[in-house]
């Protein structure tokens, strides 16, 4: 007899799963928003704050779950990706309750089977306004390749250079165009910004909060679109005492914690770690059958502990 | 005196949201720059069964197994003793972020997969997407009796997925509050509705439930959701003349938008419904 809600009963019970984080980029960063004639842009989002409109640089919650996605199925379970051990790819997921991936990440094989992802991305919006520096980058032309260097040769081979230069000017450009790199313009978020981001996990299980751990903290140096990738956990002392990440995981069944978002409107990296720690240090009750809330390096403990269960269940052979 | 009972609720979100316009085309995914009172119907029914621990309906039978194609019988809404006014920014404090997204034409290929691709066939499709950023929505929920809006204070910091994009948690849970009828020149909260037409703010196309006494549910309860209808409401009006439901002197609900969201086989609010 299948379920109402169509999910098998699970042995342990599912719990909701939260994990809040400042992100700092230790170098810089680009995630592009639309391209303009030869200057690639950050995306970056408008804010209205107290003080007026704000700009700011943005990792975007959407392409963060597809990097962490990504990073699940390029795994290596036992010589082979985990994508090939599942059969289960993107767009073409396997859409199976057996799968990992699609039980939490959802999936869709269109007018057959919807598996309603039951994790959510939020945050993302760095809390200094905008800073972005524009730099001159070198592109091979759009033609690639073997293709390229034979279109090349076969209309140089047409020039007689020293007399004809003038007579065959437009043919000369074209080969050349196609050899020579394209400069062209990229932006760059600058290092250091802080990102405050959160994933949500509603009902999930214990092992199905493995997978959520083993792609967050495997996403962390792969944020990030073509190359330098990579954020780090901000840090800071939260007792006054040793730096550590400003991190947090809650388990719960009642939300018996404040939730430590920081508001996009705030643009003061000081204010947004302190309103970060006070918040996460707000818990009614911390109890393990209702509400548990780790904190700072106890929290990466408790996404570590969990990642090493992923990897003995999925990826070993 | 006639009147009702609101409670005032303040969700927070936790990062970008996407509440789908409607008509909508494939390519252009639009967003109102507010929850609108049919999503917060559907979207606090969920947070109450998260609440409660109870079993998560919506994606099993009644979506699969009734007649005609997935979802096209099933829509998850608070019982019609809720009317959902919808929740909503602060008037400067919000904006929309207009940006392009990557889709995928086919859902069935494999070449987006491959580490080592060899065929490039297959290519994206890109949207035009649009996503609502702001620190706080007020909304409202009315009813006829305290009772009802007594259930929602156990939702407080509850949290989930709200629209087509997004997470929004519960900040606050106000004590409900009895609003009287009142007539005059006001300035509205939220949305204004027909017969009103005012000459100020912004007109959006919106939907509201239709009712049906007979719906039936897989487990045999009955009463629902069968379709919608659409309407016109307008935003951030800055004044109207009419009958309200006074928050105070001079501020309220339009007196019939409450009822504007859910018709049928429902009792309304005010008068005989219009």
């Amino acid at each position: 007899m299948p379920t109402l809600s169509g999910l098998p009963k699970t042995k342990s019970p599912r719990n909701h799963y939260d994990i809040y984080t400042i992100f700092e980029a230790p170098q810089e960063l680009y995630f592009g928003d639309e391209k303009q004639v030869n200057v690639n842009i950050v995306e970056k989002v408008r804010i209205q704050s107290p003080e007026g409109e704000k700009e700011k640089c943005y990792i975007s919650p959407t392409k963060r779950r597809g990097v962490e996605r990504r990073c699940l199925l390029w795994s290596d379970a036992d010589g082979q990706l985990l994508m090939d051990k599942l059969v289960c790819g993107i767009p073409n997921t396997c859409c199976k309750e057996s799968c990992p991936v699609c039980s939490v990440y959802g999936g869709l094989i269109t007018g057959e089977r919807t598996f309603i992802g039951r994790i959510t991305h939020s945050g993302g919006v760095a809390i200094l306004p905008q800073i972005t520096i524009e730099k001159q980058r070198a592109m091979h032309p759009a033609i690639m390749g073997n293709f390229r260097e034979e279109v090349s040769k076969e209309l140089l081979g047409t020039i007689n250079k020293e007399q004809n230069r003038k007579k065959d000017a437009n043919k000369y450009k074209k080969a050349s165009d196609l050899t020579e790199p394209m400069p062209y313009r990229k932006e760059y978020a600058q290092p250091g910004l802080l990102y405050p981001v959160s994933n949500h996990c509603l009902s999930i299980s214990s092992d199905e909060f493995a997978t959520v751990a083993y792609a967050f903290l495997m996403s962390l140096n792969r944020l990030g679109a073509g190359n330098p990738k990579g954020v780090s956990f901000a840090r800071a002392a939260w007792d006054g005492q040793e730096d550590e990440p400003l991190l947090v995981v809650d388990e719960y069944r009642v939300p018996l914690g404040e939730r430590p978002i920081v508001s996009p409107s705030v643009s003061d990296n000081a204010t947004a770690i302190g309103t970060f720690i006070k918040l996460a240090k707000s818990v009614s009750s911390n109890s393990a059958d209702k509400f548990s809330r780790s904190t700072g390096n106890e929290a990466l403990k408790k996404l570590q502990d969990a990642a090493k269960v992923f990897e003995q269940k999925h990826l070993q052979a | 005196m006639e009147s009702i009972w609101i409670s005032e609720m303040v969700f927070r979100p936790t990062g970008p949201l996407t509440f789908r316009r409607m008509p909508s085309g494939i390519l252009h995914i639009m967003s109102y720059p507010f929850m609108p009172p049919t999503t917060m119907s559907g979207f606090l029914k969920r947070l109450l069964y998260i609440a409660e621990e109870k079993e998560w309906p919506g994606y099993g039978d009644d979506w699969y197994r009734k007649r005609g194609s997935p979802g096209s019988e099933f829509t998850l809404t608070l019982d019609k003793e809720y009317r959902t006014l919808g929740a909503f920014p602060d008037r400067n404090r919000w904006s929309i972020h207009k940006t392009r997204r990557h889709g995928p034409k086919n859902f069935k290929h494999k070449e987006f997969s491959q580490m080592l691709r060899t065929e490039h066939k297959e290519n994206y499709e890109l949207h035009h997407w649009d996503y609502l950023f702001c620190e706080e929505l007020k909304g409202w929920v009315a009813a006829k009796e305290r009772l009802h809006l007594e259930k929602l204070k156990s939702l407080k910091n509850f949290g989930g997925k709200a629209g087509k994009e997004g997470y929004v948690f519960v900040r606050e849970v106000g004590e409900p509050r009895e609003l009287t009828l009142a007539e005059g020149d006001f300035r509205p909260l939220g949305l204004v509705t027909q017969p009103f037409r005012p000459s100020s703010g912004t007109f959006y196309n919106l939907y509201g439930h239709h009712w049906s006494k007979d719906y039936e549910w897989s487990n045999g309860e009955k009463g629902g959701v069968v379709g919608y209808r659409q309407l016109g409401a307008w935003w951030n009006v800055s004044s109207v003349t009419g009958p309200y439901w006074a928050m105070a002197e001079g501020v309220g609900f339009p007196a019939h938008a409450p009822d504007s969201f859910l018709k049928g086989d429902v009792e309304p609010f005010y008068g005989a419904g219009i």
